[in-house]
């Protein structure tokens, strides 16, 4: 071919070496570490075959775990992408001061996880921000404690995170709307659509592909969440919002490895599974122009 | 001061009447929740030497002391009294000082470690320190102290050793313990120390102490905190926690191949 020609393909070792030292070694090590008894008890590690797996469904809290970030996947999910589509679609009008609404929806994407889980923190706090306005506005009955409530506390959570990556979500929303051809959309108003019927069957069928890579990485993002979990509530009170990555995180505080990694691979499998799903279903519903 | 078990929750009756929080509780951090247990746990050993040592052959099970369970009652017993802060969820060791200074709060189950933050922040608060009433003499526990190590193949071996000695001299020792305010693990080294960590000196001097449980356990508790938290939220019974630290401790003994599990 004639790029083969242009581009040596050596050029792509350098690469290759990163991802294959800092990605693809790591995961299968992990697959590997996580048949053996590697803990911070042992001198030295053994192989043991599926025994972490089995103690791993013995134990059976990893369920819990997995039930949680299910729910949160779900939530973000749909919210995410719920709430970034609705923005692009407001944004694309010739509503006033749209750049500047863009930047703002955007920019808490590139804040720090951590930063925006310290300032969820003041918003949530029993005399915090959220609770003042509900009782200003006359709704002092429906206050919590939005994180020390065991039953509201991972919904909070994800509130957090679709505030943080809306924007995100909104922007590639934005970019798919701005490529999809004028002349289709003045077809559809000369034949006379309104704008909920040219949004059901003209946008959003060429928003296909948008559409599936955003669900693709909000699930990705969402089923392999941390920081945010960590910053709000650790996985607590009890484990009312223990999700997988913070199961892990504790069982290798408590020197765990083998075990931990073993809940990573059981993770990772999750993960695969549920993307590639998602990924089959949705590539069948995108249009070729 | 409470001598007494009862004595301690009639004043907090009486504390509460008064409009304070009788105990604070940092339920958010929620490792000051396992103070409780891991102090009041000298109790046990004192009159049972030889328990931690049954604990570690796995010869009995926490759950398996009712005492213990007993222990986790009284702590939840707290809450449900309703002598914990409200929305101890968000509670943290940092609010409970401020609470414990200011007086919106009469008590905070924890250790004297607390005390030099809290006099940095606030060097006039009325604070002192008295061990959790379970017996009329009742006993503490002490978070055991660390030890300096030297790596004996390093290059610089007897730099180390001379530092090690150092670090050992009575005058760096007294300078130290002036500075830092807690009880020396030395014999024969004084120091002047806060008013609360002096309250409980007789009490540590007079032998009623043991380190806390954590410490002596032959494997990592785990995530005690965790199942304390689950106590104070109603997730879970006093036995149930039991069962959990339990279970926490099985899991890592299995995984340290200990003899009797």
């Amino acid at each position: 071919m004639h790029i083969k020609k242009m581009y040596p393909l050596w050029l792509l070792l350098p690469v290759l070496a990163v991802y294959g030292a800092l990605y693809i070694y790591p995961t299968l090590s992990g697959f590997y570490y996580s048949l053996t008894d590697w803990n911070i008890y042992k001198e030295s590690i053994r192989f043991v075959g599926l025994q972490q797996y089995r103690d791993l469904l013995a134990a059976g809290d990893l369920v819990n775990a997995v039930r949680h970030t299910l729910v949160y996947a779900a939530i973000v999910t749909v919210f995410q992408n719920g709430l970034g589509l609705g923005l692009a679609l407001i944004l694309t009008t010739r509503v006033p001061g749209r750049n500047a609404f863009r930047t703002v929806f955007f920019l808490p994407c590139v804040l720090s996880t951590l930063v925006i889980g310290y300032v969820f923190s003041a918003i949530y706090r029993p005399e915090g921000i959220l609770n003042e306005l509900l009782r200003f506005v006359g709704l002092g009955f429906a206050t919590t404690d939005w994180l020390g409530n065991a039953d509201v506390a991972l919904y909070a959570i994800s509130v957090a995170n679709v505030w943080q990556y809306a924007g995100f979500a909104m922007a590639i929303y934005i970019a798919g709307i701005l490529v999809i051809p004028k002349e289709l959309i003045e077809a559809s108003i000369i034949d006379g659509s309104g704008y909920l019927k040219r949004v059901r069957y003209v946008i959003f069928p060429l928003l296909a592909p948008s559409f599936t890579i955003n669900v693709i990485l909000s699930l990705i993002g969402s089923l392999k969440v941390f920081e945010i979990v960590f910053a709000l509530t650790s996985g607590g009170p009890g484990d009312a919002t223990e999700v997988v990555n913070t199961y892990i995180f504790d069982r290798f505080s408590d020197g765990l490895y083998a075990y931990g990694t073993a809940a990573n691979v059981c993770l990772f499998l999750v993960i695969a599974v549920i993307s590639f799903y998602a990924l089959h279903l949705l590539r069948r519903r995108e249009v070729q122009l | 001061m409470p001598r007494t078990y009862d004595e301690l929750l009639a004043d907090a009756e009486k504390i509460k009447a008064a409009g304070i929080t009788p105990f604070y509780e940092a339920g958010k951090d929620g490792w000051p929740l396992q103070v409780f247990t891991f102090s009041g746990f000298a109790n046990l050993l004192a009159k049972q030497p030889d328990l931690m040592d049954k604990i570690n052959a796995h010869q009995t099970t926490f759950d398996q002391i009712p005492e213990f369970v007993d222990m986790l009652q009284k702590q939840a017993d707290l809450v449900k009294k309703g002598y914990a802060n409200k929305n101890l969820f968000s509670g943290t060791y940092d609010l409970s000082l401020d609470e414990l200074a200011t007086g919106k709060s009469a008590m905070v189950i924890n250790a004297d470690w607390a005390l030099p933050t809290l006099l940095a922040k606030y060097p006039d608060a009325p604070v002192g320190m008295f061990p959790q009433p379970f017996e009329a003499d009742s006993y503490v526990g002490i978070s055991d102290p660390q030890a300096a190590f030297a790596f004996k193949n390093s290059k610089n071996v007897e730099q180390a050793k001379d530092l090690l000695a150092y670090i050992a001299e009575p005058e760096t020792l007294k300078t130290y313990y002036d500075a830092a305010k807690t009880m020396p693990s030395w014999l024969g080294v004084e120091a002047a120390l806060n008013g609360g960590t002096a309250d409980l000196q007789p009490v540590v001097e007079a032998g009623r102490a043991a380190p806390f449980f954590n410490g002596l356990t032959a494997v990592s508790v785990g995530d005690y905190t965790k199942e304390l938290q689950a106590l104070y939220g109603g997730d879970k019974t006093a036995a149930e926690v039991a069962k959990a630290l339990q279970k926490n401790i099985d899991t890592a003994a299995k995984a340290a191949g200990l003899a009797g599990w």
